[in-house]
């Protein structure tokens, strides 16, 4: 039973792990950097320790800290939510070895997920496709022969690298062997090893994860897929459930693949198992997260459960649920999440500032997994992630159709965000008929000129700019039109 | 009401907002009218909300937000104005000059 749980995290995750842990009577901790004192995770949980001034790695990163905040605190247990030290083995070990429970998978498991090499040959012992690749450590001459027999486009990819790092394409076998030698000296640059090996390039590939789940009695399940092809960057912003392409018979073999990779490695706790699936319905195992996902709600929207709660209890040494033991778990309906960013609509660069206004969407079927409030002050130095729009209907038609009405309820002013480009994917045919590749987002039609506005919204503006009006509201500045005769006559004017 | 001058974009114009639920957006005069937090334009009633932080605006108008930035003194004009008569904002006669062409 945990009493007092330390969240070791900020932002949405922070605030959406300290609502379940209160609904189920544990205390909740924050922890927090000083110039995010006012957050709203703090603010929401019942206790707070200040991490102190610094960067990111002296605060949300600093193992040392979280643990003496733990201390402090009287936490007995700690949550990672996702990133910062969420697959951080050390971190989970720190963590246990200071006598507190670990709300993760075991160590073990996430050394062996973490290490790409590693885990594509974990998998591939445990029968679960992977990404058809050579070996590492072949000479240029064994290279050169697998690039045949692999066929093109490839890719050739850094041992050491990861996260998009590290890699290059060859399209023709001519290239290869400049392009080997290219490949080892960049990869010597950046990861000090210039280690390299191959793999075949899945064009106009679907991203698609399985969501599992395993307790200490050695029960693993999967509770279905969510489909994350939109994306940006490599980073997903819109995912749904359940991914339009999969077919019955493909969602039975990727699942108990996903199981398969589980417990390949004595998985326990939430993870997710991604992969690549082709145009033909080939499936690849790509990577564990061994972490809550980032679009975890969605699950939790057509499952009817709390994968937060799941990971408490199991945590302190409960059996899943029988429901899920016994594979009686039904999606229901279809659900969609939108990342709401801080960025660049078009360059898709973390923009920052404050956040003077903020509404955000309600109505049926409509969930926001927020972090941030009016007046929240967004910097560069976390990841831009700001809030998630989650909507639920009883078809994918309904749920995009509520999709579209949220989004166009969002009201953010003071930062970019990315709430535009979230509009357009909602609206594009292709997005539409389910039939999508990662490739959607770089065929998005052009977005309107930043110079077209109608012609209330420039009234609106120049209402909002006239002396004595609002700073912000619904129609900043209606009261006022002054007196000031040296207002109502104007200014100079040129060319009259 | 004197113009208060708004770019967005590209886009540069004067708008002006009268009294009587009058504006002038560029050359173009637009009855608009406030309705329960939005705009009435044309008969059609738009959503609205702004924020404002020093010369930048933010509208946000039927889910699109669009960010404008305000002139910052109304009364200089544009550098495209320059070398065109000018007229003041009051009736006077000009007694002295104290700059030179060049």
């Amino acid at each position: 039973m945990i009493h007092r749980l330390l969240v070791a995290n900020r932002g949405e995750i922070a605030v959406r792990v300290g609502r379940t842990a209160r609904e189920m009577g544990i205390e909740t901790v924050a922890v927090y950097a000083e110039a995010d004192a006012a957050a709203p995770h703090v603010r929401l949980s019942d206790h707070a320790v200040s991490l102190g001034a610094g960067s990111v790695a002296e605060t949300y990163l600093s193992v040392a800290r979280l643990l003496e905040a733990a201390r402090v605190a009287g936490a007995d247990a700690v949550h990672p939510g996702y990133g910062f030290l969420s697959e951080n083995a050390a971190f989970a070990r720190a963590v246990e070895a200071a006598g507190l429970l670990w709300v993760g998978p075991p160590p073990g498991a996430m050394d062996e997920m973490g290490g790409k090499l590693r885990a594509r040959a974990r998998m591939e012992a445990a029968g679960v496709p992977v990404v058809p690749g050579s070996r590492p450590g072949l000479d240029d001459r064994a290279l050169l022969a697998e690039g045949e027999r692999l066929g093109f486009p490839l890719l050739i990819k850094a041992s050491a690298g990861g996260g998009g790092k590290g890699m290059s394409r060859v399209d023709r076998a001519g290239d290869l062997e400049a392009a080997l030698a290219e490949g080892r000296r960049l990869a010597q640059a950046a990861f000090g090893d210039g280690t390299v090996y191959l793999e075949r390039l899945l064009e106009g590939s679907r991203h698609v994860e399985f969501q599992v789940f395993g307790d200490h009695a050695g029960n693993v399940v999967h509770l279905f897929e969510r489909e994350c092809s939109v994306q940006r960057r490599h980073q997903k912003i819109v995912e749904e459930t359940p991914s339009p392409a999969l077919s019955p018979a493909l969602r039975e073999a990727m699942g108990k693949a996903a199981v398969a990779a589980a417990r390949a490695v004595g998985y326990v706790g939430a993870g997710t198992v991604e992969f690549l699936v082709g145009a033909d319905d080939s499936f690849y195992f790509l990577e564990m997260n061994t972490r809550l996902q980032v679009e975890h709600a969605i699950t939790e929207e057509t499952l009817g459960v709390d994968l937060v709660r799941a990971q408490l209890e199991v945590a302190a040494g409960s059996s899943l649920p029988e429901d899920w033991r016994a594979g009686r778990l039904r999606p229901r309906g279809h659900a969609i999440e939108l990342r709401l960013y801080a960025e660049d609509p078009v360059d898709f660069l973390p923009r920052s500032g404050r956040i003077l206004v903020y509404r955000e969407p309600e109505g049926p079927g409509v969930r926001v997994d927020s972090g941030v409030e009016e007046g929240s002050v967004i910097g560069v130095e976390y990841d831009p992630l700001l809030a998630k729009l989650i909507v639920r209907a009883e078809s994918r038609e309904a749920a995009i159709a509520r999709a579209r009405r949220a989004v166009s309820d969002w009201i953010v002013l003071g930062v970019e965000t990315n709430l535009a480009v979230l509009a357009t994917v909602l609206e594009a045919p292709e997005f539409a008929s389910g039939r999508y590749t990662t490739e959607l987002v770089s065929r998005l039609p052009a977005r309107a000129p930043a110079s077209q506005a109608p012609d209330a919204a420039w009234i609106a503006a120049a209402l909002a700019a006239a002396p004595g009006a609002a700073t912000a509201g619904p129609v900043a500045g209606a009261a006022a039109v002054p007196d000031d005769p040296w207002e109502s006559v104007g200014g100079w004017r040129a060319g009259a | 009401m004197k113009p208060v001058r708004l770019t967005l974009g590209a886009r540069t114009e004067d708008v002006r907002i009268e009294k009587d639920g009058r504006a002038a957006v560029g050359a173009r005069q637009i009855d608009y009218e406030r309705a329960h937090g939005g705009l009435t334009v044309g008969g059609r009633t738009h959503r609205i909300a702004t924020a404002r932080d020093g010369n930048r605006i933010f509208v946000w108008c039927d889910g699109a937000t669009h960010a404008f930035e305000r002139a910052s003194s109304a009364r200089a004009g544009s550098a495209a104005d320059a070398g065109a008569d000018l007229l003041a904002p009051m009736p006077g006669r000009v007694r002295k000059i104290f700059v030179a062409a060049g």
